[in-house]
């Protein structure tokens, strides 16, 4: 491993880890490797245990089981254990920056010079849940089940939500039994990483499965080659997914999975007390302390996680670049992050999400700095401030705790004169209006998302993607990002296009000052003393083959 | 949320309205039962710390240090501690109680007012009229209370005055078979009867008599919805449909404390102790309003 890397990585690490610390994990990580499974408890190496239950109090619904026709991160947590794509994010380890790509279903692959066209021989003696080899063929049919309008099993909502995979596909081809090449009409240089994302998942389903059950209804019995099958989903209560026996790769260690939906904060930490649940995530920031002191064992990670605000340039006020960096300087982050969430998230003073090539941990921007702030606005003829109404949601998917966030900040900025009037909406109803975008007189609305591919940052500023073609919610319109986004986009050199993609993310921050980040979520998984063996990677879902449950 | 409709419909003498004596007949009664008074009393110190709250609140309920976030019961400067944000409890509370009681009596007072109008006609006329009301009032019936509530404010948009309006949109049911079901056991008595022989219009029946002995159970019905009011609107600013952040709500306040149960439950259970007395606070002086304006109490 490189310095640089190394040094990168520590950078990344949780606050408080310290040289030697990583060091002694990264040696656990080694011995991983060697067959004996690093473990949150010191790096103590521990025999798994075969087989048992493993609950997870899930905070929120997962959507329909298909991977290739949903995206959220709740439901990725429940397809990732049960699909495989051709690559993979691997996310056995804690101790990287950034999630490895990973051959999964794929051995190895090459991409054209030109960019134009990607070869992949597959893995042999694979097979689907239902016995279904899976070979080039199989995956020509689940291909063009995502790209081919006009094949007999094209399906558009899986289309849709894997256009930002299959847009500029223009052929999937069985070259033999195991070779599988995909073309394209324009080089696209996050392809690989844009295939591990939770929106639209391009993971292989089985052909006979969908030729039996017909594109929507595979949902309801889904099948894929992943190392745990489906039992059962009864819609709002749990989904059970149980050890594939006939899995290509290493067993899991427990024989079954149970997905427990359990929304509300307080009664998933009541369920993990109980030991109705063996962990779950997103705890309330105020009980992490007395978790730990009950020996229940907490995880974090750098996720690719921002919680920001969409800015309106459509509104009167936000209009001004001036109201817009003052905004920026109106809300103690630092302080939010130690007394408000408890240390459970730090600050973000940028749109590029951490887990990503072109995050730098050390960029800052702004500073919190009341006086400059009000001096802006004055700049901006608004001395006496202004009023203005912000959007957020009363829970949601990654939303952390919305409105004691929102209040907290509307605080800050009535202090420099920005007086916010909040509007709360229930999740659904919230999503719903990001499709309408921010009208005139609504100067924010509040998400907080991110991904391990820098893609991200096109999918949430590029000028087309305005509603309700996309989730460009504030209108940001510069044609100057959107032509360093297509050069982004076609430059193959990883380290020349994390480069053109912070040259993006320095004009968004500081010429425009258009999106409003607040902190990035340190992901907090908290687990019962019996569960050994679970990962918490840098990504926003996780596997749960290496866990295992003690007696 | 179900709510028992059925009460006993206890009629008072037709001579209630007109003897000159019958209110203070009737406040004797009320001033002797002890639990009413006390209701009473809680209700009109709540309602007086509500209105003098820019007097007696020690802080501004809306400004909060993070510094004294979760301070204890008993912390000097904040007797009741301080919540989430680092707002004084108390502070919250005595603002608080603007919402709380206006959300808690508002739609009830509206609805109780518009139940009396359709309950006295579907009462009254009987026939095609009254099945009309009541069948459409019959639907309303076939969804749970909150799920119809939520459904309103999701179409007309979130905010207070929004919640208050559909509160009382989905009470109307309730408290309109309330007053018909005592419209048509007291239009069948005999002073009634008597009253139409003597030639009484059907207005004079509906004025003179039915609705001075109307009023009586539908007061008492609408003192006990207030507390649960108080719980529904809280429920709806928990969904992001009512009362918006930073509003003081002692609904609102029990909602946020829950994220902080286990390491500070006052900030969640002293305002659900609020709710819990005021609501009985209501129901007690419903019971003493019952025994009151009850003429066989009161021999």
């Amino acid at each position: 491993m490189d310095p640089e890397k190394i040094d990168l990585m520590l950078r990344m690490l949780p606050d408080g880890v310290s040289r030697r610390d990583f060091l002694r994990t990264a040696a656990a990580g080694a011995a991983g490797a060697a067959g004996v499974l690093a473990t949150p408890d010191g790096g103590r190496a521990q025999t798994p245990k075969k087989g048992g239950t493993l609950v997870y109090g899930m905070e929120g619904p997962s959507d329909i089981l298909d991977p290739q026709a949903t995206g959220c991160w709740l439901t990725y947590r429940v397809t990732f254990q049960m699909f495989e794509g051709l690559l993979a994010e691997d996310l056995t380890r804690a101790d990287v920056a950034i999630p490895s790509v990973i051959p999964r279903l794929a051995e190895s692959y090459t991409v054209a010079k030109d960019g134009l066209s990607r070869t992949f021989k597959l893995r042999k003696g694979v097979k689907f849940h239902d016995g279904t080899p899976f070979n080039a063929q199989a995956a020509v049919f689940s291909w063009e089940r995502m790209y081919k309008k006009g094949a007999p099993h094209f399906y558009a909502r899986a289309n849709s939500y894997t256009s930002y995979v299959v847009e500029y596909i223009t052929g999937a081809e069985a070259v033999d039994e195991y070779t599988l090449k995909l073309t394209f009409s324009k080089p696209y240089a996050e392809w690989e990483r844009m295939t591990l994302q939770s929106w639209g998942e391009p993971m292989m389903v089985s052909p006979t499965q969908v030729k039996k059950t017909g594109n929507e209804k595979f949902a309801d019995a889904p099948i894929g080659t992943g190392p745990f099958k489906f039992v059962e989903n009864v819609p709002g209560d749990r989904i059970v997914l149980e050890r594939f026996k006939e899995y290509w790769g290493p067993q899991p260690n427990v024989d079954k999975l149970v997905f427990r939906r359990l929304d509300d904060p307080a009664a998933r930490v009541a369920a993990l007390r109980t030991g109705e649940v063996d962990f779950i995530l997103a705890p309330p920031p105020d009980e992490v302390e007395a978790l730990g002191k009950e020996k229940f064992q907490v995880l974090q990670s750098n996720a690719p996680h921002i919680w920001y605000w969409h800015v309106n340039m459509k509104d009167d006020k936000f209009k001004d670049v001036r109201v817009r960096k003052a905004l920026q300087m109106s809300v103690d982050k630092d302080r939010m992050c130690k007394e408000l969430l408890r240390g459970t998230a730090k600050p973000a003073w940028s749109m590029i999400s951490p887990a990503t090539a072109a995050y730098d941990p050390n960029y800052k921007p702004y500073s919190y700095d009341p006086d400059k702030a009000k001096a802006l606005l004055k700049d901006a003829g608004l001395a006496n401030g202004f009023e203005t109404t912000f959007w957020t949601s009363t829970s949601g998917s990654g939303q952390m705790i919305p409105v004691p966030m929102a209040e907290w900040i509307q605080r800050d900025l009535a202090k420099v004169g920005i007086r916010v009037k909040l509007e709360t909406f229930d999740w659904i109803t919230y999503l719903a209006k990001m499709f309408q975008g921010l009208r005139p007189g609504h100067g924010a609305y509040q998400l907080s998302w991110g991904m391990t591919s820098n893609f991200w940052i096109d999918i949430v500023a590029r000028s087309t993607r305005q509603p309700d073609k996309g989730v460009n919610v504030g209108w940001y319109a510069n044609p100057k990002v959107d032509n360093l986004l297509d050069t982004a986009r076609a430059e193959l050199d990883d380290k020349k296009r994390a480069a053109v993609y912070k040259q993006i993310d320095r004009i968004i921050m500081e010429e425009d000052a258009s999106f409003f980040p607040i902190c990035n979520d340190l992901n907090l998984v908290v687990l019962s003393p019996k569960v050994k063996g679970f990962v918490n990677p840098p990504e926003e879902w996780f596997q749960l083959w290496t866990p295992w449950v003690e007696a | 949320m179900p709510i028992s409709t059925t009460l006993v419909v206890k009629t008072a003498m037709p001579q209630l309205r007109r003897s000159p004596s019958a209110f203070a007949q009737a406040a004797r009664v009320f001033l002797r039962d002890r639990q009413a008074v006390l209701g009473l009393l809680i209700i009109a110190i709540t309602a007086g710390a509500a209105l003098a709250a820019p007097l007696i609140s020690p802080y501004d309920p809306l400004t909060a240090e993070g510094a004294v976030r979760l301070a204890p019961v008993g912390t000097p400067g904040h007797v009741l501690g301080t919540d989430e944000q680092g707002r004084d409890i108390l502070s919250r509370l005595i603002w608080g109680g603007r919402t709380s009681l206006m959300v808690g009596i508002l739609p009830t007072v509206a609805a109780g007012i518009v139940a009396l109008g359709l309950g006295l006609v579907a009462g009254q006329l009987g026939g095609v009229v009254d099945h009309v009301i009541m069948r459409v009032l019959d639907v309303f019936f076939a969804f749970p209370l909150v799920l119809l509530a939520i459904a309103i404010v999701g179409v007309i948009g979130p905010g207070m005055g929004n919640q208050m309006f559909a509160l009382a949109v989905v009470l109307v049911p309730y408290s309109t078979r309330v007053v018909r079901t005592a419209t048509l056991s007291i239009k069948s008595l005999e002073f009634v009867e008597s009253a139409r022989a003597l030639g009484a219009g059907s207005g004079r029946l509906l004025g003179r008599h039915l609705l001075p002995n109307v009023l009586p159970p539908l007061l008492v019905y609408t003192s006990t919805l207030v507390g649960m009011m108080i719980v529904a609107s809280a429920g709806l600013s928990f969904l992001g449909l009512g009362v918006q952040p930073p509003t003081p709500d002692w609904g609102v306040m029990v909602g946020n404390g829950r994220l902080v149960l286990y390491r500070a439950a006052h900030v969640a259970t002293i305002p659900g102790i609020v709710i819990v007395i005021a609501a009985l606070a209501f129901n007690f002086v419903g019971d003493g309003l019952r025994e009151a304006l009850d003429p066989r109490a009161r021999r």
